[in-house]
């Protein structure tokens, strides 16, 4: 995929998001008042909406129009199965996630951090009718689960690359299945890859996709306020603990998270994990 | 630092992929031995959050050159610089501050902070705030500012029609007017759903207006914010030169 083509869609995109979203925040719950407000936005949503009934064609279609991206070539990367079932799509499994990062090599996390990147390749996916199980199920795949018009457009926003205006940089790491899966196996690689770790990219990979609330919160962390924990040697001794902790309990949860990752935390501000014998970081 | 006369100053100069980073260090024997006995390295952390990428080189020489990948980050890039213990020590405490009076050597484990330096961004606020692009749609002498999170980052792209594309290269009063047109969006673009936390960028723009003019009116009022006030204050406007006189810059 050209920068260019990710340049000029920005923009779009950004736009298209705000426009497709009703802001509660900004002007209350849609009443008579604010009807020139939330009029045209819900006129948005159904067209949407129509879009995804018509079928892969159309949305495409209807997405290529709100990008500005005309007839240009995506080149997304390659899919590694004909079509998943809107199951899978929405929450894959484990296998999967791995089949998806494999087949993904050129994906760097350069590409990977931004939300219009997801985007643009979810409407070639969509163009290839990947999510179109026997024609039924795009739309339980895309905005199945939101009881009204803005809660199934916003599942859409969210499972296709997120909404970075309203979650900013949390996006791709939590709304969007497959950049989520995406990032799960990287993590995973990185942690295998530390020697001391004696995990293997598989084991890592089943402890961060135990809980998503779990991974979220690692993920948020390494994000915002713990970004120690990004050093290599630092999130491969918060995986290994986590193991620990989901073999000793049956379970992780983010308290889990929250609890190993605060303690390297303190010791981040004192000490370089990189350089802090194994044992010690471990202990 | 705990030395009382001690000083560590980092020099750090940031460009695309790199970053020279030059350590200096006075008035603390103590480390400075540890230095030349290899006890202890000079080590400079790169973190980019966005990417969850986070690494850190060491090197015994004061001067040296650390490297990123391009496509390992994206957004904002933290430079860390410092001086690490590499192994455990015993350290000679007499010429520390008061507080450690008492305590005889100070046992100091591996990986511990002897030093830390003041975290610098890779590229500037204004870098990070505003990109700029040919836009061949747009009718002459045409500019538009919308803002953009299409890739995870806030920032406003300003779209250049192609006679004014090459003027923004060089003419500031094209670069303020673009920054007062992305100010003018601040009040919309800095809204977020997550009242958490802020983003770091819009954070920092408090910081930095905040503190050059104290008490200033900002984007949550609306009604009496003033796009153009903040953006010359973030870059001033440069006067032209009066007739008669020459430009002495």
């Amino acid at each position: 995929m050209n920068s260019p083509l990710l340049d000029a869609a920005g923009t779009k995109f950004s736009r298209w998001q705000k426009e497709i979203v009703f802001d509660k925040g900004r002007h209350g719950e849609p009443n008579e008042q604010n009807r020139r407000v939330w009029e045209p936005i819900r006129e948005r949503q159904e067209a949407l909406q129509s879009a995804i009934k018509a079928g892969h064609a159309s949305l495409g279609a209807y997405l290529r129009g709100a990008l500005h991206i005309g007839d240009e070539k995506i080149d997304a990367p390659g899919f590694p199965r004909d079509q998943l079932t809107s199951d899978e799509f929405r929450t894959p499994p484990v296998e999967l996630e791995r089949e998806l990062w494999a087949a993904w090599p050129g994906v760097r996390p350069r590409l990977a951090s931004q939300p219009v990147f997801w985007l643009l390749c979810h409407v070639e996916w969509i163009e290839q009718g990947r999510f179109d199980q026997a024609g039924h199920r795009l739309e339980a795949a895309l905005v199945g689960g939101g009881k009204d018009l803005e809660a199934k457009t916003r599942n859409f926003l969210r499972r296709t690359g997120g909404i970075p205006h309203e979650r900013g940089k949390t996006s791709v790491f939590s709304d969007c299945p497959l950049a989520r899966a995406w990032w799960r196996v990287h993590v995973a690689e990185q942690v295998a890859a530390v020697p001391h770790a004696g995990m293997s990219a598989d084991e890592a990979h089943e402890v961060l996709h135990a809980n998503r609330q779990a991974w979220e919160t690692l993920a948020r962390l390494g994000l915002r306020s713990v970004t120690v924990i990004s050093q290599r040697t630092a999130r491969a001794a918060v995986v290994r603990r986590l193991k620990s902790l989901l073999r000793e309990n049956g379970r992780l949860g983010s308290k889990d998270v929250q609890s190993v990752a605060t303690d390297l935390a303190r010791l981040g501000l004192r000490q370089s994990p990189e350089h802090t014998p194994w044992q010690r970081l471990v202990a | 630092m705990d030395w009382t006369d001690a000083q560590y100053t980092a020099d750090i100069r940031a460009g695309a992929g790199q970053a020279t980073v030059t350590h200096r260090l006075s008035n603390a024997p103590v480390l400075e031995h540890l230095i030349d006995s290899r006890s202890a390295a000079w080590a400079v952390e790169i973190r980019c959050p966005k990417t969850l990428m986070a690494k850190i080189e060491s090197s015994a020489e004061a001067r040296h050159v650390v490297k990123w990948d391009a496509d390992d980050v994206d957004g904002d890039i933290f430079i860390m610089p410092g001086l690490l213990a590499r192994e455990d020590l015993r350290l000679d405490a007499s010429d520390l501050t008061s507080l450690y009076q008492d305590i005889g050597d100070l046992h100091v484990p591996q990986g511990y902070w002897l030093a830390r330096g003041y975290t610098c961004r890779a590229s500037t606020l204004l870098e990070s705030l505003l990109s700029f692009r040919l836009d061949k749609g747009l009718k002459k002498g045409r500019m538009e500012v919308a803002s953009d999170h299409g890739s995870g980052n806030l920032r406003f792209v300003v779209n250049m029609a192609p006679d004014a594309y090459e003027q923004a290269r060089y003419d500031r009063s094209v670069q303020i007017a673009a920054l007062v047109g992305a100010c003018a969006q601040f009040p919309h673009a800095f809204r977020s759903g997550d009242d958490d936390d802020e983003l770091p960028l819009v954070r920092e723009l408090r910081e930095r207006l905040e503190s050059i003019r104290p008490g200033i009116t900002l984007w949550e009022d609306p009604a009496t914010y003033d796009p153009a006030m903040v953006a010359t204050l973030l870059e001033p406007f440069r006067p032209a030169p009066v007739r008669g006189e020459s430009d002495s810059e």
